[in-house]
């Protein structure tokens, strides 16, 4: 279970404040796939961010299962982002200097899981998303949709609870994005990952169980979807 | 549209504060370096030509004699006989005390003592003057000009000196004079001005009898100075006895040039490296300011701003960076010459010949040569990655990829230049080492280490690319992907990390060259000290710290040497500055039959005992310098001008010596008194009976000396540490280069590192938000700038090997003139190992302690 108890973010300077997140309360069940859905500059990414511990709330807290992650210092949030998040950015953000299974293995390897085990639960993470064929070759030799979903499965290898993807379609062509879109479905529904998306994207968020629509740094409306 | 780009890179600068300090630091630090070492080279060489300079006054030529001088009768002859004017003279420089014990040494005191004739000298000097004057004082009984001529002892001390040390007129003074305490007394003042015009200083004017008497020279004067027209002197020269020959005084400042010039080759080839060192740290610095911005650059293409305007504004903004960091340079600049002269002038004292200590007097000259200097390779620097940077097409400037593969497809063609470096090198060293020609063999010799240089520098990126290959599988063993990424961040930064790489590469190599060579040098030394520094107790004039070779044991110490019943055997050294073929080389008389069986010369052929007797039979034996620098072989002959004119010479054999660069002639003291006079006695080595302990006797004999004469009684073992002392003290300013190499080593390392960090900001965010915490970055940090250290010292190791090559076997060879026998060392390996990896290690702290400041949702965010 996840749960953001009066969430703020305020960037900028005190006599100029940019407030980016506002009051924001929300909780989540494990296991269900939602949707932050809102217009660019409306608190998406910053909302995942302070979800993941890559950014600090101004107030409120987040607490994630038990474990309160608005408490923890940077050696407990580096290891939180590790373990418990999994994250796919809209840039993809593969490491240029690793090759494809390099760069899925990178998060396990900070872990020092046994090598040979992790090899070779990357490349099944790589035969699951379609693309083992590709293993030994480097980011830039993939195509936009390829390299998605080599950092979905980056995301994946330390088995995390919490999936979050921002954007994870803006940079894709529609039928592309639809691919990867029904990736994330099948994770939510088969292996019971809880994940949030965010896009600016109505179709998009139309894959979710339930739908959060951000405006101006708040939570406005939410829409459960008949079905569950 | 140039305003506002202006403002941008002021704010830029201002931004980024630290940056621009170390900027400025590397362009002050560079100038600083060059004026520095070449400040203190002009100054301690122009202050020693000075003083040759004052003290030849007027006189267009001089007529010298052999080593012993012209005999009192000839001068005399001589000066009544021509037409021209003429002055005979004597000099000496000794050391002083004033109202003290002998022992006393800490009032130290140097007179530059020269004996005049008072009634000739006028026209020659003018602060000789002096000897002319009548009192000011009208109550003295005598006037200054009488006393001076007429009571034996009588100086004139000039004013300042005797300011400094308050002496007044009629003070006793004792001089140091052939392990001799003399004494002379004030009779008047040489006034400041006529002296001042001079440039001499610490000159005490005595009569030429006062000076035969108290030099030891009754009979003899050193030289006469001549002032004539060029046919007069051609007439002159004629005339003179086979005995004398007339030269003109700059031959006498050009000998001592010579007899300087290996010395001054180190110091010119620590000039080249200080400039070299010093615009590397520029274009670093420039490099790295301006690759920073490439993005910047490409945002403003995008934008519309053309590459000119792009290069005009950076340009402009080095301009103003290179002025600033060069006026910083030159006031450190200062600073730091005063420390190098500081060390070059004791080095030139203890070697060579006395020079006072200066202070650092500033030139304008070199100011603003090095100026220019700083601010143009501040301006270059700046423009070839600027013009580089603004060419790419817009969209490209923005990703770095495209510069690195560029840098990677040309690292083999780098390579085969590199090969062709190395190839010209051999060619280079080859040729050096068949061609003779002196000073050209030397820029031969430079040519060919310059080439093994940039041989090296060309294969970096190649050896860089290969050999981070092989580590990324060790890495990989050791340190999983964080040594993995490392490896491949040397990698595709190729453009980047290569260049730091072959800085330190470079630095490493030369400081490892240095260091086996001079290991292999002390090697070769400790061999000849071992065979050839065999007598028990050494003996030395004291006052031959300043006097050099013309401080002489007076004929009462030998006679006193001879009744001591502990001694077994004497031998009588005579080292005598020479010249041969126009260059400055020493005689050296020994007494051969007490060495023969006693020393163990190595000669390069022959048997040892035929050896000797040739020499003892009149022959000479060569040094090895004197034999390669003249090209002369056992049973070659060599003329040598002698008081009955030239005389032929045959060479008996060829032995290998460490104690003259010049080389010498070597021969028993009963050659050298036939054909030069007396022999002079300027060492002693005292061989003891058996049963004698020598240190016991040592202290006996110091007091059986003190009161008597001036003697260094040195012990065998103290002497062999002497010799290392000289040696250590003779290669003191290459610590100086081992400091400019590890600056270079650190700035050039901490600037990729940190250039490596600004660029991949948004690769250490996604690391960080993939969860790598920071003592992973940090050992991914160390990792990269450890390995980079690891590369260089790697490519260092044969670079700095096949330098000491070309340093010892052609440069030397051929123009220092030792017998060197390369030898490995160890500790020379060892030293650059722990100087990149030192220098590595720190230049990370910086960067690492920048890590926590990347904020990585901006790092992400950004595309
Ligand atoms: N580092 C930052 N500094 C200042 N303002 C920021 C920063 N990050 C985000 N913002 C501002 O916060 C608001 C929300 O941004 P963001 O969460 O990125 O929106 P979204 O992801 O929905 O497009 C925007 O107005 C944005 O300008
Ligand atoms: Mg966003």
């Amino acid at each position: 279970m996840i749960r953001l108890e009066n969430l703020s973010k305020i960037y900028g300077s005190r006599e100029n404040p940019i407030v980016a997140l506002h009051d924001v309360n929300l909780t989540i069940q494990t296991g269900e796939f939602i949707a932050l859905y809102g217009r660019s500059g409306s608190g998406k990414s910053t909302l995942l961010n302070l979800l993941s511990g890559i950014d600090r709330p101004t107030s409120g807290k987040i607490f994630v299962h038990a474990a309160e992650v608005t408490a923890m210092d940077e050696n407990r949030l580096t290891l939180y982002r590790r373990d418990t998040i999994g994250f796919v950015f809209q840039f993809f953000n593969l490491l240029p200097t690793l090759t494809v299974l390099e760069n899925v293995l990178l998060p396990g390897q900070l872990n020092k899981h046994s090598a040979s085990k992790l090899r070779e639960r990357g490349l099944h993470l790589l035969a699951q998303l379609g693309i083992a064929d590709r293993h030994q070759a480097w980011p830039d030799q993939l195509s936009g949709g390829q390299q998605q979903r080599v950092a979905i499965a980056r995301a994946l290898i330390n088995d995390p609870q919490l999936l979050l993807a921002d954007e994870p379609t803006g940079n894709l062509d529609s039928e592309t994005g639809l691919h990867i879109l029904e990736i994330l479905k099948s994770l939510s529904a088969n292996h019971d990952k809880t994940i949030l998306l965010a896009t600016h994207s109505l179709d998009a968020a139309q894959f979710t169980d339930r739908v959060f629509q951000v405006k101006d740094g708040a939570l406005v409306a939410q829409t459960n979807k008949a079905g569950k | 549209m140039l305003r506002l780009l202006r403002l941008f890179n002021l704010r830029h600068l201002r931004r980024k504060r630290l940056e621009t300090l170390l900027c400025l630091l590397g362009i002050a630090l560079g100038v600083a370096v060059m004026v520095g070492i070449d400040l203190a080279n002009q100054n301690a060489l122009r202050s020693f030509r000075r003083t040759v300079d004052a003290v030849t006054g007027r006189a267009t030529h001089q007529i010298l004699g052999g080593p012993a001088g012209i005999p009192d009768s000839l001068a005399a002859t001589i000066i009544s006989g021509s037409e021209v004017q003429a002055t005979p003279l004597l000099e000496y420089v000794a050391s002083a005390r004033f109202h003290a014990t002998i022992q006393d040494t800490a009032t130290k005191m140097i007179l530059h003592l020269l004996a005049i004739d008072p009634l000739t000298d006028a026209d020659f000097r003018d602060y000789s003057i002096a000897a002319n004057a009548t009192a000011r004082s009208g109550s003295t009984a005598m006037s200054t000009g009488l006393r001076f001529l007429l009571q034996p002892g009588a100086a004139l001390v000039d004013e300042d000196f005797a300011a400094a040390h308050h002496l007044k007129i009629d003070d006793t003074l004792k001089v140091l004079i052939g392990a001799r305490w003399r004494e002379i007394y004030i009779a008047g003042l040489i006034p400041k001005q006529t002296l001042s015009q001079s440039g001499l200083d610490n000159l005490a004017l005595v009569d030429i009898t006062t000076g035969q008497e108290i030099f030891g020279r009754v009979g003899y004067v050193d030289r006469i100075d001549v002032i004539a027209s060029e046919t007069a002197a051609r007439t002159l020269a004629a005339q003179l006895p086979a005995s004398l020959h007339l030269e003109a005084p700059a031959r006498r400042s050009q000998r001592v040039n010579d007899m300087l010039r290996s010395f001054r080759l180190n110091l010119m080839a620590l000039s080249f490296l200080a400039v070299f060192v010093g615009m590397f740290l520029i274009y670093n610095t420039m490099m790295f300011a301006v690759m920073q911005r490439r993005k910047q650059i490409g945002i403003l293409r995008c934008l519309g701003v053309t590459p000119r305007q792009i290069i005009l504004n950076t340009l402009l903004e080095a301009f103003g960076l290179g002025v600033i960091g060069s006026l910083l340079g030159l006031g450190l600049g200062v600073v730091l010459a005063d420390y190098v002269t500081r060390t070059v002038t004791t080095t030139i004292s203890d070697l060579y010949v006395f020079l006072k200590v200066s202070s650092v007097t500033l030139n304008s000259g070199i100011l603003t040569k090095f100026f220019l200097i700083g601010l143009l390779t501040t301006l270059l620097a700046s423009a070839v990655p600027i013009i580089e940077a603004s060419k790419v097409p817009a969209a490209v400037a923005v990703r770095r990829s495209a510069l690195e593969f560029r840098a990677q497809k040309f690292a083999p063609r780098f390579a085969f230049a590199g090969i062709c470096f190395l190839v010209i090198a051999i060619v280079l060293a080859l040729n050096s080492i068949q061609g003779g020609e002196v000073f050209g063999g030397f820029f031969f010799g430079l040519a060919a280490a310059l080439a093994v240089a940039l041989g090296a520098i060309f294969l970096t990126p190649l050896l860089t690319l290969v050999l981070v290959r092989f580590t990324g599988v060790i890495m990989n063993k050791l340190a999983g992907m964080i040594g993995v990424l490392a490896a491949r961040n040397i990698q595709t930064a190729l453009s980047r990390t290569a260049v730091a790489i072959a800085a330190l590469m470079l630095s490493l190599s030369m400081v490892l060259g240095m260091g086996l060579m001079i290991a292999s040098f002390r090697g070769s030394l400790n061999d000849w000290v071992k065979s050839v520094l065999q007598a028990d107790i050494y003996l030395q004039p004291t006052d031959a710290a300043t006097a050099k070779w013309e401080a002489l044991f007076p004929p009462e110490f030998i006679q006193f040497l001879e009744q001591q019943p502990e001694i077994d055997a004497i031998d009588l050294y005579g080292a005598t500055a020479f010249t041969y073929r126009g260059q400055p080389i020493y005689l050296i008389a020994i007494s051969a039959v007490v060495v023969k069986d006693r020393l163990d010369f190595i000669f390069t052929q022959g048997n040892d005992q035929e050896n000797w007797q040739h020499l003892i039979a009149g022959e000479v034996f060569l040094s090895d310098g004197f034999a390669r620098r003249f090209h002369k072989a056992v049973g070659d002959t060599v003329v040598l001008s002698t008081l009955h004119g030239p005389r032929v010479f045959r060479t008996a054999a060829i032995f290998v010596d460490y104690s003259f660069e010049q080389g010498q002639v070597m021969m028993d003291h009963r050659t050298y008194t036939e054909n030069w006079g007396a022999s002079r006695i300027t060492n002693i080595g005292v061989f003891l009976k058996p049963q004698i302990d020598f240190r016991r006797y040592a202290v006996d004999l110091r007091r059986a000396l003190a009161g008597r004469f001036a003697v260094q009684v040195i012990p065998n073992r103290d002497l062999r540490e002497r010799v290392f002392k000289v040696f250590d003290q003779s290669f003191a300013i290459t610590q100086v280069m081992q400091i400019l190499a590890g600056v270079v080593a650190f700035i050039g390392i901490i600037s990729a590192v940190m250039s490596l960090l600004v660029e991949r900001t948004r690769e250490l965010g996604i690391l960080r938000a993939v969860g790598m915490g920071f003592g992973q970055l940090h050992q991914m940090v160390l990792i990269e700038s450890g390995l980079m250290g690891a590369l260089a010292a790697c490519i260092a190791v044969p670079a700095g090997t096949a330098l000491a090559l070309v340093m010892i076997y052609v440069i030397n060879l051929h123009t220092f003139n030792w017998t060197i026998n390369f030898q490995i060392n160890f500790g020379a390996y060892v030293q650059i190992w722990w100087m990149a990896l030192a220098a590595a290690l720190l230049a990370a702290i910086y960067p690492m302690s920048r890590l926590k400041k990347i904020s990585i949702a901006a790092a992400i965010r950004e595309e």
